[in-house]
This record gives C-alpha cells, structure tokens and sequence, in this order.
C-alpha cells in the first residue's frame, strides 16, 4: 500500500514536470536556435552595395597592407557551445575561422593562433569562459561567443576589457551598441533586424495577408517579435502566428490554422530545415498554398532531403551573400575538400573566415597585436576586404556590420528542381 | 472537428506504439527505460548503415535495425537496471541510471554521427492517402495500422501463451515464480528485449518518415511516456486507448488555439489521469509487500 502511495506520488511530481516543460522552452534549445536564427537570419548587404562584385583579387587587401614584411602572432579566443545541444555551431564557427589561418599568413605575414573555449551554449558559463580567456590566456580578440543569449551576457565584459571582438553567427541586434566609443565589436553576419526587413517587403507585397511558422525558441520567437514590430511600424497587420516546439512530429493542426485565417504570404522563422519540411508536409497534406512563402537561410540545413520539390517549389529565401557565388559556394567547397564533409551550418562558416581575414588584416596594419587600439581603429579603418573574392568596402567605416542596410543589394534565392539553391536576383 | 479527431487518432497512435515500449518492461520488471528515444536512434542509425550496403535486403536492413537496440536493451536490463531495481521494489536508482544512460548515448551519437538530420533510404509509403474524407500521411498510417496489430499481438501473447503466463506469474510475484522453476531473470531480459525491439522497429519507421538525427526519440518520448500513464503502465490495450485519447486532445485543442496549447492540453490530461485514476484508465493498483 505505502509503494502504491509512493508511486503515485512519482507519477504525480513527473506529470507536473512534464507539464511545466511543455509551458516553457528549453534554454539551451533557444539559445542554439537564436544563434541559428542569428546567424541564418536572412541578412542584409552592404558590402553588397559596396562591392556586390565578386572581383576576385585576392592580393587587394595584402596591397593595402604592404603585410608580410613582419611576422605577428594573433592569438584568438574562439567561444561556442562546443558541447551542449547546438556543438555544431562552435564547429562551423571554428573551422571557418581555421580555414581563413593560413590565407592570413600567406597575405599579411600574420600566425594566427586559436584557443577553444566551449560555453556549453549557456550565457553564465560563456561569461566565465570569456573571462578566463581576457585575463588568464591573455587572448589578442574573440571570436563569439556563437549564439545570440551567450554573446549578449558576454558584451559588457569584453567592451570593459577593451579587445577586438569579432561577432560571427550571433545577429541579435542587442548585442552590439552602435553609440559606444570605443565601440569594441565588428558583426560580420548582418543582424536580425536587417534581415527582417528586407523580409517584410516580401511578405507584404500587394497586400498580402501574412501568417507566421515559428519555432518555439530563441530564434523563431525573436524573429517573430522584431517582425511583428517592424509590421506595426508599417502599418501592417500579422494575421496568423503559429509556434510549436522544434521537432514536432506533426504540424496539420497549424497549417490548417493558417489556411483558416486566409494568409497567403507565410514567412518561417524556424531555426532548422526538418521542421520546415515538417510543415511543408503538413501544407500538401492539408492542400495549403500560399503565393508567397519566404524562409531564412536556415532551410539550407537537411531541408531539401527530406521534402520534395513540389514542396519547395515557391519558397523565397532572401540573404546579403550570394549563396551561389563563388565566395560563398566556393569557401562551402573548400570546407568540404578539407574537412571531408559539408558544413551543417554555413552561415556560420563565412562570417568566422571573414572575421579572421580582416583581423589579419588589421593585426598587420597595426604592427602589433596586443595594441588592441590599434588594431580596432585598424579594423575601423579598412578600406577593402577581400573575402574569397568578395570585396567590402570600407565595411566598418559607418557602423558595426559589415553588410549595410540596403535591401536592393540582398540576394533572393530559390531551390531548383534538384533541390540546389539559385540565385534569382535582387529584391524588387 | 471530424478531421481533427481523425487526424489526432492517427498521431495518437503512433505514440501508442513508442508507449509500448515503456508498458512492456514496467509490467514484468517496474522498471521504464528512459533511454527509448536513443535506443530508437540507435535502430535508426544502424539502419542507415546497412542500407548504405546495395546488397542487403530491406528485410535485412530491418532486421538488423530492430536486432541491435534489442540486445542492447537486454544488456542494459542486466547490468544497468536489475542491479539497482532491488527486491523490495524500493529501490528507483535505476531511474536514474536509465536517464545517465540517456544521457551517454546521446552525446555519444551526436558525436559519433553530429547533429545533423539524415535521410534513411528505405522503403517507406510515400504520400498522401485519402479515407473517409481525410487526408493523411501514408507512412503515418503504415505507423498507426502496425501499432494496433503489434499492440494487439502483445496482449494476446501476454493473455493467451504460456509465455504471457510466466510474465505475468513474475509480475506478481517473482519469488513465488522462482519457486514454480520461472526465472524471472530470463523474463525480465526477454522483456526488455521485445520492449527495445518495438522501439527500434518504431525508431526506423518514422526516421524514414521524418528524418533520422540523434535526438529525433525527444519529440516522441513525452508524448509516448503521456500515453503509458494515461492508458496505465500496467495496460497493453491501455496504450491503445491512452494512444488516442492523448492523440484527440492534443489535435484538437491544437488546432482550435495553437499547436502550443495542444501539447500543454494533453499533458494536463495526464496530470488529471494521475490525480483521479493513478494507475490509468485500463492500469491495475500496483499494491507492494511491505
């Protein structure tokens, strides 16, 4: 009798629990899908304006530099979830930044060194790991932390310590200040804001009626509340929001909602490919067909191996690179030549091998790594940034992103017949 | 609301069949195994392994898939639950070694094999199917029509054969099981095997459906652990029947306020089962010597 009560009991308490966890998200699972979300968020260009080339020149940044008359050592902190539920945002990040090392030599005689450190994706642990990075290895600059919660934790901490942080995947627009002086931060992904507004023109082209998929973390719902604010700025209504847990086995239930309020323009802020083919599934299934279906670069990962074209077929996919062209199609080819297999996270990779080009860059130009104000106003200072034959123009010398806020030099992209991804040109 | 019910039947049994898992251990041993997501991964990845080989059979590829978390759950039976499941029934340290287990399997695979959701070739029904007016999902369907066959094929084991007889006869009471030459050790193993044998068969069934990566048991191990408690862990139809009330009561509350809402309705359902029925709706009071 007294193990039946017991039982019960524990039956009780783990029902409860199981409830709570269906009321909240997973803190690590929203932090690895802000950094997604983050660092996939559809982008904004303005190194596109500023070059939109892909000229190619790979000596033009070395020119600048008059570099390899000096050999310099750099050592960088590289902060990730390297465990944690999103491992392979740290990698992504990591092997990017490790790709570019060499380059950096060979342009500006400067040795990059990297020192891991793994913030299990949580925002306490990174602002102790950034710590022991700043004062115990007396790290030159950091590249990350990776996701968005981590980096805002960790901004007050390295603005105080006064060394060059390179922002990669995380795009919160909170984490960098533009007002600060010193301003100690340089985004190379473009922020969530610039993407959501490049992805607003879309979604309400004609007076559309828009519905929202999002997935029920970090990156969905904050892409869910700047959108829901950039459409309320306009003037604009949201008809439809939809949010579910990440892996939810079935979504017909969500899809018929949104077919149910009218929406024809459907954006999905969802941090991963699987459950946008889960919705997408869910759309054929329940004969949904939106006119305008808009995604962010997250679809890229698993997305077309698990839908079909005729799922795919109509979805938008608006970012600031070119995902076909040869700077960011060929720096994905060589991950894959070097590391012997695709990146999961591309959006990740590109912004690392960017950041540890111009940090080379401005290490060489400033003679000296540990003369961390030399080094920013180095960075502030670049007049052209050659990234596998991108060029960005003076990308740091108005704010703190190297893509601008201009829409028109964004790339809208699609998926072909054989699920690869094309470029179709820019919005509008 | 018709299509909703229909629609949620069908989700709701495919948790039954995950919840099997769970009922068919706890009614020999009183033990769960929390690590049934990852053994269904596990059944997924191995799998994807042999289906990469052009000359193994898809029965084969099956076969192996459901053979592999199989034995894994006897051995895991044997050197991680029974040693901390003592006699007295007190004793719930295998909970914990279980959730380690969990724990260790899944970073072991995510390291192993990363993060990243796979495709599993094999063959699946593909598209859509129309019956009674309702769209579904074939392979959903494949999933839901197999759960009720292996769920029914379970009961009648347990309630018709002489196998189904010694488990019950070591349910009740090992030691007098002992004494009748039972040995509830085999049983409980034997169990543990079936159990972690309809997990993988699960597992590979809906990673070819939806996807294969090492976390893909999450999203269905609350839903199914939901359906063992409201149909009664000591229940094998009971899975059948908490299986679709759990599936009706998530759809339709999703689809009337949002998908968020259907998870959190059909939680709540299992906390007012445990509250007004503990043993669940087809379960029987667990009574223990003390």
């Amino acid at each position: 009798m007294q193990r039946a009560r017991s039982i019960r009991v524990a039956a009780f308490i783990t029902a409860a629990a199981l409830l709570a966890s269906a009321c909240g998200d997973d803190e690590s699972t929203d932090d690895a899908d802000a950094e997604s979300a983050t660092e996939e968020t559809v982008a904004d260009t303005e190194e596109a304006e500023a070059t939109d080339a892909e000229s190619a020149s790979d000596t033009t940044a070395a020119e600048d530099t008059d570099a390899p008359a000096a050999e310099l050592t750099a050592t960088v902190g590289v902060v990730g979830p390297k465990s944690g539920v999103a491992p392979h945002y740290f990698v992504d990040s990591l092997r990017g930044f490790e790709l570019a090392v060499p380059i950096v030599e060979e342009r500006y005689g400067v040795t990059l060194e990297i020192i891991e450190a793994d913030d299990e994706g949580s925002p306490e642990v990174a602002s102790r790991e950034v710590q022991r990075l700043l004062n115990e290895e007396e790290v030159d600059a950091l590249l990350g932390p990776a996701q968005s919660g981590p980096a805002l934790q960790v901004a007050e901490i390295i603005q105080r310590a006064g060394r060059p942080w390179l922002l990669s995947v995380a795009a919160a627009d909170q984490i960098l200040a533009e007002d600060i002086d010193p301003n100690w931060g340089f985004r190379f992904q473009n922020t969530n804001q610039q993407a959501i507004d490049v992805t607003a023109d879309l979604l309400f082209e004609e007076g559309n009626t828009v519905g929202i998929f999002y997935s029920a973390e970090g990156y969905g719902q904050s892409n869910l509340e700047s959108m829901k604010a950039t459409a309320e700025a306009r003037g604009q209504e949201i008809a439809a929001e939809e949010g579910f847990e990440p892996g939810t086995p079935d979504l017909t239930s969500a899809v018929r909602r949104m077919q149910d309020a009218g929406v024809n323009s459907v954006f999905f802020a969802v941090s991963n490919g699987s459950d946008i083919a889960t919705l997408v599934k869910a759309m054929e299934q329940v004969g949904f067909e939106p006119t305008t279906k808009i995604a962010t670069v997250t679809i890229q990962n698993e997305f077309t191996d698990l839908a079909t074209p005729e799922q795919w077929d109509g979805i938008q996919i608006p970012d600031p690179r070119d995902l076909t062209g040869e700077s960011y199609a060929g720096l994905m080819a060589t991950y894959e030549e070097t590391y012997g297999e695709p990146p999961l996270v591309g959006a990740a990779v590109y912004p690392s091998y960017s950041a540890a080009l111009a940090y080379g860059q401005a290490v060489a130009a400033a003679g000296d790594a540990t003369d961390y104000d030399g080094v920013r106003l180095a960075l502030e200072g670049i007049e052209e940034l050659d990234v596998n034959g991108r060029v960005f123009e003076s990308p740091f010398a108005t704010d703190r992103t190297i893509y601008d806020n201009s829409a028109a030099s964004w790339y809208i992209h699609i998926f072909d017949e054989n699920g690869e991804i094309v470029s179709i040109g820019h919005p509008g | 609301m018709y299509e909703s019910v229909m629609l949620g039947a069908v989700t709701g049994l495919m948790f039954s069949f995950v919840a099997l898992g769970f009922v068919l251990t706890f009614i020999t041993t009183k033990t769960l195994n929390f690590a049934l997501g990852e053994f269904m991964a596990i059944a997924g990845f191995v799998a994807l392994g042999l289906a990469s080989v052009s000359w193994i059979p898809a029965v084969l590829v099956f076969a192996g898939a459901i053979a592999v978390p199989a034995l894994l759950g006897g051995a895991t039976y044997h050197v991680l639950v029974r040693p901390f499941a003592g006699g007295s029934g007190h004793d719930v340290r295998w909970l914990l070694t279980t959730v380690a287990l969990s724990f260790v399997l899944l970073n072991l695979l995510i390291n192993g094999q990363s993060a990243k959701v796979r495709v599993l070739d094999v063959p699946t029904a593909d598209g859509f199917a129309t019956l009674l007016g309702v769209t579904y999902s074939k392979q959903l369907l494949v999933i839901a029509g197999l759960a009720v066959v292996v769920v029914t094929a379970a009961h009648l084991v347990l309630e018709k054969t002489s196998v189904g007889v010694k488990m019950r006869a070591v349910s009740e009471d090992p030691e007098m099981a002992s004494l009748a030459g039972i040995s509830p050790r085999a049983v409980a193993i034997g169990t543990w095997i079936a159990a972690m044998a309809v997990a993988g068969l699960v597992g590979v069934l809906w990673s070819s459906y939806a996807g294969l990566s090492p976390r893909m048991g999450l999203a269905l191990l609350i839903g199914a652990f939901a359906v063992a408690v409201i149909g009664g862990l000591t229940s094998v139809p009971g899975v059948l029947l908490g299986g679709l009330i759990y599936g009706i009561t998530t759809y339709v509350t999703g689809y009337q306020f949002g998908a968020a809402w259907g998870d959190v309705a059909g939680l709540a359902l299992v906390v007012v089962v445990l509250v007004l029925r503990p043993h669940g709706l087809l379960g029987r009071r667990v009574e223990v010597k003390v």
